[in-house]
């Protein structure tokens, strides 16, 4: 049975859009291992062998994933195939997944509870983001991969998966407010990119389990602070007239 | 004159293009609308072609759109170009944009609605 208070990381890192995970799960490791013990295998060590070695020897309740991947697939490094709908899916039987791969929730993320995982967190539609600058400098990326983070975080914390995605939706919300407040002349990508990624969240299997010990005080964080919103309105006037004129 | 159905009232075209405007039964009012012949589809091409080509005309390091998709059209990275190229040729990669575009337009929608 997997092992509470344990966590699995998987962050590939081998194109420009794994860089922008990498570095975003890097901070969601850190926080967990705060609460938890947390088998971190980033860029080359990001591999199928280490991956299924770690749910041996670890046993997580929790796995964290990013990766390429499609309806039916989830890849690691180097596009490794990890796992597919009919295969290698049922060693998440009984833990909880955050999956952060383009439409795994059309199909893998389904069957992957079928096969007895307990929750998974996933997206229907591919993952998108919009960027410009390197991951730790980049202010469009960042709201993106705070509204995923916020559920390994709440998780971390001792909040129930569908409290979890619940705070996910809230940080989306909050991020998508910032930026149609924004006089940036990007804001409507951004804010479209995130309208798309956030109906495209899923979360399949059990809303009430969670990843540490039952009864295991939440510790409050302090949300990465979204930048002072300007005035929503003005912001949404603006953004109405870069998409009219 | 009514010509389909939403939420089991007749609607006229009228209503239909005031329920899109406000971003109401969204689907529902274009699967009325494609039953009809009146596919909104094509207007929206159009939209979404000409807010490209604005975010192209914009000043400054222009923003990538990027993708974690397997076995895609397209590469992990979507150039503001590349995304206006994909429009027009309206493949698959196109579609995609369209949706989303469709979804920032239906967002935008309920939000007016919201505070008006």
């Amino acid at each position: 049975m997997p092992r509470s208070g344990v966590a699995l990381v998987l962050r590939p890192l081998f194109d420009r859009a794994t860089e922008y995970g990498h570095y975003y799960m890097g901070k969601a490791a850190e926080y967990a291992s705060r609460r938890m013990f947390v088998r971190n295998l980033g860029a080359g060590d990001a591999t199928r062998d280490n991956f299924e070695a770690s749910l041996v020897s670890d046993d997580p309740i929790f796995c964290y994933l990013l990766g390429h991947g499609n309806a039916d697939t989830y890849s690691a490094q180097n596009q490794e195939i990890v796992m597919r709908t009919c295969n290698g899916n049922e060693s998440l039987i009984g833990r909880i997944v955050l999956l952060l791969s383009c439409s795994c929730g059309i199909r893998l993320g389904p069957d992957t509870v079928n096969k007895g995982a307990l929750t998974v967190f996933c997206w229907a539609v591919d993952f998108t983001w919009v960027a410009t600058e390197d991951p730790p400098f980049d202010n469009y990326a960042r709201g993106f991969f705070e509204a995923v983070n916020a559920i390994s975080n709440a998780l971390v914390e001792g909040r129930i998966t569908g409290e979890a995605m619940s705070r996910s939706m809230s940080t989306w919300e909050r991020w998508i407010d910032y930026w149609l407040a924004s006089d940036d002349p990007y804001a409507s990508m951004v804010v479209q990119h995130m309208i798309h990624d956030r109906d495209g969240q899923r979360l399949f299997g059990d809303e009430t389990v969670s990843v540490v010990a039952p009864g295991a005080p939440p510790e409050i964080i302090t949300p990465e602070g979204i930048p002072l919103p300007l005035p929503l309105l003005t912001g949404q006037t603006l953004l109405l007239f870069s998409l009219l004129l | 004159m009514p010509f389909g159905i939403v939420q089991g009232r007749a609607i006229t075209p009228r209503e239909a293009l005031e329920k899109l405007r406000l971003g109401l039964s969204l689907e529902e009012v274009a699967m009325a609308l494609k039953q009809a012949g009146l596919d909104p589809e094509p207007q929206d091409w159009v939209l979404i072609e000409a807010y490209y080509r604005k975010l192209l005309e914009l000043p400054g390091p222009k923003p990538s759109i990027y993708v974690i998709s397997e076995g895609a059209v397209v590469g992990k990275q979507i150039t503001l170009e590349n995304a206006l190229m994909h429009v027009r040729r309206r493949d698959d990669t196109g579609r995609g944009l369209l949706k989303s575009y469709q979804g920032l337009l239906g967002e935008m929608g309920q939000r007016m609605n919201k505070y008006a």
